[in-house]
């Protein structure tokens, strides 16, 4: 098992040494899934929390980062999490991030944003695909793996996704010249 | 793939991870709190499994007893089938976990296919007392929730709840004094009638097996005399109790609704396209769910939507429904658009303003698409020695009014 880099070669990892080498890169796919700093930990936690109990199974798999990756992008696209916000008590607080603040992400204005900010406006589904495509860089069956359907319609969602980012940058520009 | 294509993707892929950047990276406590989670979630489950042990043991014994339940039992859930002639439907009474000390728990009645089963709670991670759907689909599939005295924050009014994108639908409604019904991830038809059912358990049901589109505002005349192809349509169930007409025009805009009791049942009032459109119907479900069903119905060809009008040099698409002068009232300081939306204050209905020289008049935003301090998006566009600024827009018609500027003929 490949954890952080390093190949271990006695038993699982335990659960908290895991969350702390890839815990990370999990809020770093929920943050550019979510767009915003709370959203992202409670994705997070909420992955965790079923990943948990279920941590001795999950931990001598061959993959277990794409396992829990796959609870992550569940937990964000959950209907019932979009429309429920916030109706599950939350068992803790997390100390303050390092990272910039959530108000700070929000108003970043660069271009980068510009395109982070259109991919977020993009349908859910279309948005998973997107974001796990060219953020994570995984293959289209891996995302098929992932979202539970078919890697045609994988195909089909990133490349409609990227057909409207791409017309909505193109018009940002025509507008910008225009300026 | 062109090399111009390949170059976007590559900048997409940059954006992202420099945006990542931006991810909170302290994981301190993580594990601790979603250890917690589990454990509360652990406890959750436990008592589900207890309540679905229940209704197992009462369907066993008899289908049609499943019904009611004393302070003892903390919720029931099963079928008693009864109205439907329908035979892939049945009606099912549920009863709600009662709190502590709090109200006795209430009973509804809803129709659900026949093939749902009850699920546990605990195990779909239900704060829910009950949960129905149906049998080895598992949790992400479509599924009936009852939830009793929760506090919710809710994205959108009752009745079904349809996102963009999304092949599925499903929502929620209010029922009785302390319910509150989801339904989610179902076939929109499926949704529609299970929401559309729910009623106080005792009281008559509502006919929502068939339903048909009633037309409710034929449209108008628009700016210049143009006919406005657009009309208000609602899907109304084929019960007689269910009424939906147009009263009249709207003085205010408003997004969200609720039904009130009335006399004789439910009534909401539903505002769109400055029309004011009053629901009502035998049960709060049933009136919510239509009114959630209202939209605005236009031509098949969308530039139909559009109109162009020419001022001040100017020419420039703007929304068919935006009239000169607007229908609005006009009783603060400022001036009113020259074209706008009907209803509400002149000084904020959505609209467009004319000026024949720019050098008279400071603007707050930069040429072409911004978003407004107030609500939506706001374009201006420059003409020569002329202006046109639009308000109240959203993204889709700022971009598209923004690319129809141009120079009158």
């Amino acid at each position: 098992m490949v954890v952080g880099g390093q190949r271990r070669v006695s038993g699982p990892i335990p659960f908290d040494d895991w969350v702390a080498a890839r815990g990370p890169a999990l809020l770093r796919l929920a943050f550019v899934l979510t767009g915003n700093a709370v959203d992202a930990e409670d994705v997070v936690q909420e992955a965790l929390s079923r990943a948990y109990p279920r941590w001795s199974r999950i931990a001598g798999l061959a993959d277990p980062d794409a396992y829990v990756r796959r609870m992550v992008v569940n937990a964000h696209t959950s209907r019932w999490r979009a429309w429920r916000r916030r109706v599950v008590p939350v068992a803790g607080i997390l100390e303050e991030a390092d990272g910039p603040s959530t108000e700070q992400a929000r108003l970043a204005p660069d271009e980068r944003d510009r395109l982070w900010r259109a991919c977020l406006a993009l349908p859910a589904a279309q948005r998973v695909a997107v974001v796990l495509r060219f953020y994570e860089e995984l293959e289209y069956a891996e995302i098929a793996a992932i979202a539970g359907v078919p890697e045609g319609t994988v195909r089909s969602r990133v490349s409609r996704g990227v057909a409207a980012l791409r017309a909505g940058w193109d018009a940002d520009e025509r507008e910008q010249d225009e300026r | 793939m062109s090399s111009d294509g390949k170059d976007f993707e590559d900048r997409l892929t940059r954006a992202l991870g420099r945006s990542a950047a931006a991810a909170p990276t302290r994981v301190d406590g993580i594990a601790r709190v979603a250890v917690e989670r589990a454990g509360a979630r652990s406890r959750r489950r436990a008592a589900g499994v207890v309540v679905v042990a229940a209704v197992a043991v009462l369907a066993a014994l008899t289908p049609s007893l499943l019904a009611g339940g004393g302070p003892a039992r903390s919720v029931v859930a099963g079928g008693s089938s009864s109205s439907s002639a329908d035979a892939r439907w049945r009606t099912v009474e549920l009863a709600g976990i009662g709190a502590e000390n709090g109200p006795e728990p209430e009973s509804i009645e809803v129709e659900v296919p026949d093939e749902w089963v009850a699920l546990n709670p605990g195990e779909c991670d239900r704060i829910a007392g009950v949960v129905l759907g149906p049998p080895d689909v598992g949790c992400d599939g479509p599924s009936l929730s009852l939830f009793v005295g929760a506090n919710f924050d809710m994205c959108c009014p009752p009745g079904l709840v349809s996102r963009d994108g999304e092949p599925t639908d499903g929502g929620y409604v209010y029922v009785g004094d302390q319910s509150t019904l989801f339904v989610d991830n179902a076939d929109r038809d499926v949704a529609r009638r299970i929401l559309a059912s729910a009623r106080p358990a005792g009281t008559l049901a509502v006919g929502v097996g068939r339903w048909g589109e009633q037309q409710v505002y034929p449209g108008g005349v628009g700016g210049y005399g143009v006919e406005d192809p657009t009309t208000i349509v609602a899907e109304v169930p084929a019960d007689a109790r269910v009424s939906v007409r147009e009263a009249g025009p709207a003085s205010a805009s408003r997004d969200w609704w609720s039904a009130v009791a009335v006399a004789d049942g439910w009534r909401a009032v539903w505002f769109g396209l400055g029309r004011r459109v009053e629901i009502t119907g035998p049960s709060r479900a049933v009136v919510d769910v239509v009114a959630s069903t209202l939209r605005t119905v236009s031509a098949s060809d969308s530039d139909r939507r559009w109109q162009r009008v020419q001022r001040d040099g100017i020419s420039v698409e703007l929304p068919l429904s935006w009239t000169s002068p607007p229908d609005c009232t006009d009783s603060r300081p400022g001036p009113p658009p020259t074209f706008g939306a009907a209803g509400g204050e002149c000084q904020e209905v959505p609209g467009a303003f004319f000026y024949a020289d720019v050098s008279a008049v400071s603007f707050a935003y930069g040429r072409g698409v911004s978003e407004c301090e107030s609500d939506g998006w706001c374009v201006l566009g420059l003409v020569g020695d002329g202006a046109v600024f639009a308000r109240g827009l959203t993204r889709a018609q700022a971009v598209r009014l923004d690319a129809s500027v141009e120079a009158a003929p």
